[in-house]
C-alpha cells in the first residue's frame, strides 16, 4: 500500500482564501524518500503544514490519504500517533517543560494509540540516551526547556531526535537546512540518513540543493506556485542548483509571484 | 472629595463585629497599651466600614458577599472534631505535613494547635503570639505599636479590623549572624464549623524580626475545608541590615472561602527579602505585600502566582517602596484565569524623592484560559526622582497557538497540550522556591488544578 497519496490537492489561507497548493499529485511509498524543492513562495511549506494539520489553511478541492486512510480529516494529534511527523522549519520555544518530560509524554502517547505499554521512566531514559547519541545531543540539551536557548542546529537537531524517538512511519522535514551552519547540517542529516530503514518515507522540503547532498533523495520534484512543475531523480536538484528556477518557471509558462508570503507561521 | 455611601450590605455585620471584638477583649486581661490598641481597633473599624468598589485600591474586588456573612471566632479551646478536621486537611500537604521535621507551629482556627520548636540554633524565639501577650506581651509592645511598617499606606479596613481581634499569629526572632538552615513552617487550618455553628472567622498576626546578617526562609501555608471562612491575615516582617529572607505563601483555602492577607516588609540596609506568594483557593482572596526599602543597597524580590477558575476571584496587590537610595526591586506576577476565574494585580512602585539609583523591575503576565475568565491588570510606577532605572510590563494573552500545535504535532490531544502549557507558565515561579519539599508540593498542586492529568516527571 501506498504511504502517502496525495491527489489534486489544492488549499488556501483560511482567513484571506488566497489559494496557495493548486492541485499536488504526490506519491510516497515505503522506504522512499522524496525531495520537494522550489522557489520562495512556491507553496513548499504550506504542503508540509497541510499534511500534518496546521490550523490556518483549508483544502478547496483534493485530498491525501495516508496507508489508505483519509489523513485530511484526522485532527493533527491523530496524524502524529498514526505515524506522520513534521520536523519544523521554525521548531517552537516551550519555557518550563523540559526535554526530557515532552518527549516522554509524546512517545507515551503515541505508543498508547498503537496499543503498545507505555514506557516507564528507565526504559524511557535507556532509549533516549541511545536516540541523543545519533545526533550527538548532549544531555544538558535534554534536561532544559524543549528548544529554550537552543542555536539553531540544536533546535533542528533536536528535531530529528524527537523523530527517531517516535519512529513515524512517515516524515515530513520542513526546511530542515534553513539557518545551518555546515557542520550541523552534517550531523542532523546524518541523524535523518540513520533513520532510513526502508520501510520509512520521508518528504524533504527545501530550498536549497546542499541538504539533498547530505540526505541523498530517490525523487525530486518542483515546486512552482501551488503546483508539482517537473519531477525527477537526484541529478534533476542539481541541474537546478546550476541553473536556478526560473527555467522552470518558464517551461511551466509563468513566473513565481514576486511576493514570497507563505501564509501563516 | 465625597464619596457615595457604602451599600447596607457593607455596613450591616460591622455592629456584630464590634461587640464580638469587644467581648474577646474583655476575655484576654491585658496591659493598658494593648487594651488601648484593641479598642480603638474597634472604633478605627467601625468609621471606616468594608471597603466598597469606590475605592480604588478596591475597585475590581467587591466584599459585599464577604461582608453579608456572619462570621464568629471559634471558641477559645480547640475542640477534638476541629483536630481531627484540622489533621485531615493538614494531611494534605503531603510531605510538607505532619511528618516534616523543620521547626513548625500550626493553628486550627487561629488557635495553637502545636508548635514544635524542631532542632535549630540556640537564641531562636519562636512562639505562638497568643502566649506572648499572654506571658511577657512587653516583647512585641513596640512592634505592634509603632505600625513602622505602614508608613507608605494608610491604615484598612482589615488592619483595623485585625487589631481589634489581636489573639493569635506567630512570633519570630531570629537573632544576630544566626542562619536558619531548614524551612520554618507556620500552617493555618480553617475546619467547617459544626452543624449549627456559625462560619468562622480568624484574624492572625505574626511578627518575624531578624537581626544583622541572620537569615532564613520561612513558609506560611494557609488550608481549609468546605464551607464559608474569613481568614484575616497579616504578617509583618522587620529586617536589620544585612538580613536575608525567603518568604513562601501558600493559599490553599476550600472553594468558599474569604482570604486577605497582608505581608509587610520593612527592610534595612543591604537587607534582601524575596516574597513568593502561591494563590489557589477561595472564593475571594485578596494577597497584599508591601515591601519598604528603607535603607541603602537593599534588594527586593516579589513573585507571585495565582490562579482562578470556576467562579473565584484572586487580587494581588503589591506595592514596592524605594524610600532610600541604590535599592533593587524585582517583581514577576503571573495569573492564570479559567472558567469565570476573576483575576486582579495591582502593583505599585514607588520612588521616593532621594532615593537615587533605584533599579525596579516590575512584570505582570497574565494567562486567560476561558472566554469568560477576566484579569485586571494595573501597574503603576510612582517616580519622585531622576537618576533611576523602572522598566514595567504587563501582558495578558491565551495559550500561544504556535506551540499548542507542536505539543499536537507531536501526538498531544488539544487539552493535554493547553494543560501542559498551562503548568509550564505557572512552573516559573515553583522553580524560584528555595525549598525542594516546597517545589514538589507545588508542582503536584499546579498539576491537580488543570483540567488534564498531566504524568509526573521523573527526575533523572
Amino acid at each position: 500500500m501506498n504511504l502517502l497519496e496525495v491527489t489534486n490537492l489544492h488549499a488556501a489561507i483560511e482567513e484571506d482564501g488566497t489559494e496557495i497548493l493548486k492541485g499536488i499529485d504526490l506519491t510516497i511509498r515505503p522506504g522512499e524518500v522524496h525531495a520537494v524543492m522550489g522557489p520562495n513562495g512556491s507553496g513548499k511549506s504550506t504542503l508540509a503544514h497541510v499534511l500534518s494539520g496546521r490550523p490556518g489553511y483549508v483544502v478547496t478541492k483534493g485530498g491525501a490519504r495516508f496507508l489508505g486512510k483519509d489523513l485530511l480529516a484526522m485532527p493533527a494529534e491523530i496524524r502524529a500517533r498514526e505515524g506522520v511527523f513534521l520536523a519544523f522549519q521554525y521548531p517552537v520555544e516551550i519555557p518550563g517543560v523540559s526535554n526530557t518530560y515532552f518527549l516522554r509524554t509524546a512517545v507515551n502517547t503515541i505508543r498508547k494509540h498503537r496499543g503498545q505499554p507505555e514506557l516507564d521512566a528507565i526504559d524511557f531514559l535507556a532509549l533516549l540516551d541511545g536516540k541523543a547519541k545519533l545526533v550527538e545531543m548532549e544531555e544538558a540539551l535534554l534536561n532544559r526547556s524543549v528548544n529554550e536557548g537552543f542555536s539553531g542546529g540544536e533546535k533542528k537537531r533536536n528535531e530529528v531526535l524527537q523523530m527517531a524517538i517516535l519512529d513515524p512511519k512517515l516524515a515530513i522535514l520542513d526546511e530542515t537546512d534553513s539557518g545551518l551552519d555546515i557542520d550541523a547540517l552534517r550531523i542532523a542529516a546524518s541523524g535523518v540518513n540513520a533513520l532510513r530503514d526502508g520501510a520509512r518515507g520521508m518528504l524533504v522540503i527545501t530550498h536549497y540543493q546542499r541538504l539533498l547532498d547530505y540526505i541523498v533523495p530517490d525523487f525530486v520534484h518542483v515546486l512552482s506556485d501551488g503546483r508539482i512543475v517537473k519531477s525527477g531523480d537526484k541529478e534533476l536538484a542539481k541541474e537546478l542548483e546550476a541553473k536556478g528556477y526560473s527555467w522552470i518557471e518558464k517551461a511551466a509558462g509563468h513566473a513565481a509571484p514576486a511576493a514570497a508570503g507563505t501564509g501563516p507561521r | 472629595m465625597t464619596r457615595p455611601a457604602p451599600s447596607t450590605a457593607l455596613r450591616e455585620g460591622i455592629p456584630a463585629l464590634a461587640a464580638s471584638a469587644a467581648e474577646l477583649a474583655a476575655r484576654r486581661p491585658s496591659p493598658p497599651w494593648l487594651q488601648k490598641l484593641r479598642s480603638s481597633a474597634i472604633a478605627d473599624f467601625e468609621a471606616l466600614g468594608f471597603p466598597s468598589t469606590n475605592d480604588e485600591d478596591w475597585r475590581f474586588t467587591n466584599l459585599a458577599p464577604l461582608a453579608r456573612t456572619a462570621f464568629a471566632l471559634a471558641p477559645d479551646e480547640v475542640s477534638l472534631a476541629e483536630r481531627t478536621a484540622a489533621l485531615e486537611l493538614e494531611a494534605r500537604l503531603g510531605s510538607l505535613g505532619l511528618s516534616s521535621p523543620e521547626p513548625r507551629m500550626a493553628f486550627a482556627n487561629g488557635r495553637l494547635l502545636r508548635r514544635n520548636a524542631g532542632v535549630h540554633p540556640p537564641g531562636i524565639f519562636f512562639e505562638s503570639l497568643a502566649t506572648v501577650l499572654r506571658v511577657a506581651p512587653e516583647r512585641v509592645e513596640r512592634a505592634l505599636v509603632t505600625r513602622s511598617h505602614e508608613k507608605s499606606v494608610p491604615r484598612h479596613f482589615f488592619e483595623a479590623l485585625g487589631d481589634a481581634f489581636l489573639d493569635g499569629g506567630a512570633v519570630l526572632q531570629v537573632p544576630a549572624g544566626i542562619h536558619l538552615t531548614e524551612p520554618l513552617f507556620i500552617l493555618h487550618v480553617s475546619t467547617p464549623p459544626g452543624p449549627l455553628e456559625a462560619p468562622r472567622m480568624v484574624h492572625t498576626r505574626s511578627l518575624f524580626t531578624f537581626e544583622e546578617n541572620s537569615s532564613a526562609t520561612v513558609i506560611e501555608a494557609y488550608l481549609g475545608g468546605s464551607g464559608p471562612s474569613l481568614m484575616n491575615s497579616r504578617t509583618d516582617v522587620t529586617l536589620a541590615r544585612g538580613a536575608r529572607l525567603q518568604h513562601v505563601k501558600l493559599q490553599l483555602e476550600g472553594p468558599d472561602a474569604f482570604h486577605v492577607g497582608r505581608l509587610s516588609v520593612a527592610q534595612a540596609a543591604a537587607s534582601h527579602a524575596t516574597s513568593h506568594v502561591f494563590s489557589f483557593g477561595g472564593r475571594l482572596a485578596r494577597n497584599e505585600v508591601a515591601v519598604t526599602l528603607s535603607g541603602e543597597g537593599t534588594f527586593a524580590e516579589l513573585n507571585g502566582l495565582f490562579c482562578a477558575a470556576s467562579s473565584q476571584h484572586v487580587d494581588c496587590h503589591t506595592l514596592i517602596d524605594h524610600a532610600l537610595p541604590r535599592g533593587t526591586s524585582v517583581e514577576l506576577y503571573k495569573g492564570a484565569l479559567d472558567g469565570t476565574g476573576r483575576g486582579v494585580f495591582d502593583g505599585k512602585i514607588l520612588v521616593r524623592a532621594g532615593a537615587i539609583r533605584t533599579d525596579a523591575r516590575q512584570s505582570n503576565r497574565n494567562l486567560v484560559l476561558s472566554d469568560n475568565a477576566l484579569v485586571d491588570s494595573k501597574p503603576q510606577l510612582e517616580i519622585h526622582n531622576n537618576d533611576v532605572r523602572c522598566t514595567h510590563g504587563s501582558t495578558t494573552g491565551r495559550l500561544d497557538a504556535d506551540a499548542v500545535f507542536y505539543l499536537r504535532s507531536r501526538g498531544l490531544s488539544p487539552e493535554a497540550a493547553r494543560a501542559l502549557l498551562t503548568y509550564a507558565f505557572g512552573s516559573e515561579l515553583i522553580e524560584r522556591v528555595p525549598s525542594a519539599d516546597v517545589r514538589a508540593f507545588l508542582e503536584n498542586h499546579l498539576r491537580a488544578w488543570l483540567p488534564v492529568n498531566l504524568a509526573a516527571p521523573e527526575s533523572r
